[in-house]
């Protein structure tokens, strides 16, 4: 269920900076993969409130920024952690 | 710190040294009692009455204590036969009703029998409610006198009245045999001081040896004028003196504490109980008549034919003494209702089901507490005031008498047993001529606080409907009717932590083994320990995530109770387990300084269908 360190830290370095630009507040926890190895979970908080975000693990390597951007957008708005306007 | 059964060494003590030790369900027959010990527990409400049911009588044709009456104070012998005439009924009445019903239960059982489930709801509340009076009054009464001897300590009488109260409970705890060898003497000394008094009375004004009564200014004057305010004076007289009737129904209620042959043992003991309640209330009503005894605000009646009778000397005194006893011993015979009846109801699935237990010592200790927590919160309520308690009384148990007698008429239309007929007239006679007092004893005591209770009694009614329905409502959900075998389940251990030690490691381990998907979380509330933490989970158990939550509001429970709800939406799981490390201190003291987040997260989560809750505890050796 771990994955390895470099593999958690390029994930870090990737996802780090879109949470950042969607909103300064958020930030990136932690990330860790389901025994299934098909679920991603990244772990986000803004203040006290955290946030686990799936991502299909396997469509996660090749998937590009833009539609990467649109799917954690999309359930940091569905979790009230983002106003609809950004 | 533990017993092999999972008690604590002190309570167990505690308990022990209190109650008594644990009694068999075995032996559940060997506490029933003979008639002699029965009438100890069952009489002592019932014959308290005697102390001040001919007052009540007096008070109310005199309009409140004036000396003078308004009416002949003859009239107390003719309503004092007219309340014994319905003591009679209702007697021959429940007499019947052990036979027919020998579980016990007394007006519930019968009307849920044979007129439905909402008569036996409003008889069984009404009881319910009027036991609690019960206690309520009896001890507050018990009390007055004692701060009625000893004045300083009437700043006190709350507290006392509790002690007293707690007493009872103790007592009645230890169980109904136990209980019953307690109280055998006060009740007994009760009732031969009782009928000395009687007697002797008797015997004196027979002989010449006291004045005759004193004629009341209006009997003297000639000048009865029969009106609207008269009948109300006498039906009022009537109606307060009834409080003689109170307490009969624990016989019935209570047939399975008598040895059996249990009803014929408890009918003949409801038929001594009756004749003693008669002849010494007729008796006590005709001697204040001959001695023209009035009430007096600073004496009881009863007090002041003692000390015409016996002159103020130890015979006096020990009348006093058992007068006392017995009002507070009024309590005893709620403790044996109360508990027997809520049992019948929890049975029905009508109250809590604990009500239905038997506690260590084969008796409802759960009903027994309840009663307790209930009279003593009216107790602190109304100050522990007589005056302010006494217009509750009565509306409950005369409700209950006639809902049994009423139900008993339709008993007997449905058998075809020999007698039936007069059986059933005597019973609607009966019904009648409760529903009559308890129509004037409403109206009466409406303002007084009556309201009150006829307020209560529904309101009881439906909280037990709404306890059936909800007890239904768990059947239907918990039925294997419709059950439907899951596939596998599918769930994710979250485990809390605050650092890296044995108990984390032990729980971890723990969540491993029941899931393939663990997750370590933690939540940092600005210390500068982070890195440390993170240091050592890397040491110690590398292959499990950890999560750390920062607070910026210091707050453990907000970020950690957020981060479980995410983890139940994360990933469609079936259930999420939270598997919680906790420490069990050797010295019960000692586990006071621990596991207060895991108590705290544990009620926070009972509430979340899909989260299931478990410990794992590391022990400690000192």
């Amino acid at each position: 269920m771990e994955l390895t360190p470099e593999r958690k830290q390029s994930i870090r370095r990737r996802l780090e900076p879109l949470l950042a630009a969607l909103d300064p507040e958020l930030k990136f926890i932690e990330v860790f993969l389901d025994s299934s190895r098909e679920n991603l979970a990244v772990v986000a908080q803004k203040e006290d409130r955290p946030a686990v975000l799936r991502l299909d693990f396997v469509r996660y390597v090749s998937m590009p920024e833009a539609e990467l951007r649109d799917t954690i957008t999309q359930q940091l708005r569905a979790k009230g952690l983002l106003d609809s306007a950004k | 710190m533990l017993e092999e059964d999972g008690e604590p060494h002190m309570w167990r003590w505690l308990k022990e040294f209190l109650i008594g030790s644990p009694l068999e369900t075995a032996s559940l027959h060997e506490q029933r009692l003979p008639k002699k010990s029965a009438l100890a527990v069952l009489a002592s409400d019932n014959l308290s009455s005697t102390a001040y049911a001919t007052e009540e009588i007096l008070l109310a044709l005199t309009a409140g204590g004036t000396a003078a009456f308004l009416v002949p104070a003859y009239y107390s012998i003719p309503i004092g036969l007219g309340i014994g005439l319905l003591t009679l009924l209702v007697v021959i009445s429940y007499g019947q009703t052990m036979y027919a019903y020998p579980t016990g239960g007394g007006a519930y059982t019968v009307a849920k029998e044979n007129l439905g489930v909402t008569s036996a709801l409003v008889a069984g509340a009404s009881l319910l409610i009027d036991y609690v009076l019960t206690v309520a009054v009896s001890v507050t009464a018990g009390i007055a006198a004692l701060t009625s001897a000893f004045p300083s300590l009437y700043s006190h009488r709350v507290a006392l009245c509790l002690v007293a109260l707690t007493v009872v409970l103790l007592a009645n705890l230890r169980g109904v045999r136990e209980s019953a060898a307690i109280f055998l003497g006060p009740v007994y000394l009760f009732i031969f001081s009782a009928y000395a008094l009687v007697i002797v009375g008797l015997a004196r004004y027979w002989m010449g040896a006291t004045p005759a009564a004193a004629p009341s200014p209006a009997a003297a004057s000639g000048e009865i004028l029969w009106n609207f305010a008269l009948v109300f004076l006498v039906l009022r007289a009537f109606a307060s003196g009834c409080a003689a009737l109170t307490g009969i129904e624990a016989v019935a209620t209570g047939v399975k504490i008598f040895q059996p042959p249990a009803s014929r043992n408890a009918a003949l003991t409801l038929y001594i109980l009756a004749a003693m309640l008669g002849t010494l209330f007729l008796g006590i009503t005709a001697l204040a008549y001959f001695y023209g005894v009035s009430p007096r605000a600073e004496e009881t009646v009863v007090s002041q034919l003692g000390r015409t009778v016996f002159g103020a000397g130890p015979v006096y005194y020990v009348l006093q003494g058992a007068t006392m006893l017995i009002l507070i011993l009024a309590a005893n015979t709620s403790f044996t209702g109360f508990p027997r009846l809520a049992s019948v109801m929890a049975q029905d699935r009508f109250l809590p089901r604990q009500l239905a237990n038997l506690g260590d010592r084969l008796v409802f200790s759960n009903g027994m507490a309840l009663l307790s927590l209930v009279a003593a919160g009216l107790i602190i309520a109304f100050d522990a005031s007589v005056h302010n308690l006494i217009p509750l009384y009565m509306v409950g148990v005369f409700t209950a008498f006639t809902l049994s007698q009423a139900g008993m008429v339709i008993h007997w239309r449905r058998t075809r047993e020999r007698g039936r007929h007069w059986r059933a007239s005597v019973n609607a006679i009966g019904a009648v001529a409760t529903a009559l007092v308890l129509v004037v004893v409403a109206v009466v005591k409406f303002m007084h606080g009556a309201w009150l209770i006829l307020v209560a009694i529904p309101v009881l009614v439906l909280a037990c409907r709404r306890v059936r329905l909800h007890y239904y409502q768990v059947g239907r959900e918990m039925s294997l009717a419709d059950y439907e075998k899951p596939e596998e389940l599918r769930h994710t251990a979250v485990v809390p932590v605050a650092g890296m030690n044995k108990m984390v490691l032990g729980a971890i381990e723990y969540a491993r083994s029941i899931s393939k998907d663990v997750v370590a979380v933690t939540v940092n509330v600005g210390g500068d320990d982070r890195d440390q933490l993170l240091e050592q989970w890397h040491a110690w158990a590398p292959e499990v995530p950890l999560v750390v939550l920062e607070s910026p509001f210091r707050s453990i429970h907000r970020p950690l109770l957020r981060f479980i709800d995410e983890m139940e939406g994360w990933r469609d799981d079936d259930v999420i387990t939270v598997v919680i490390p906790e420490f069990v201190a050797k010295s019960w003291w000692h586990q006071f300084m621990h596991n207060q987040t895991a108590l705290w997260l544990r009620a926070a989560l009972l509430f979340r269908p899909h989260v299931v809750v478990t410990s794992v505890r590391q022990h400690m050796k000192k």
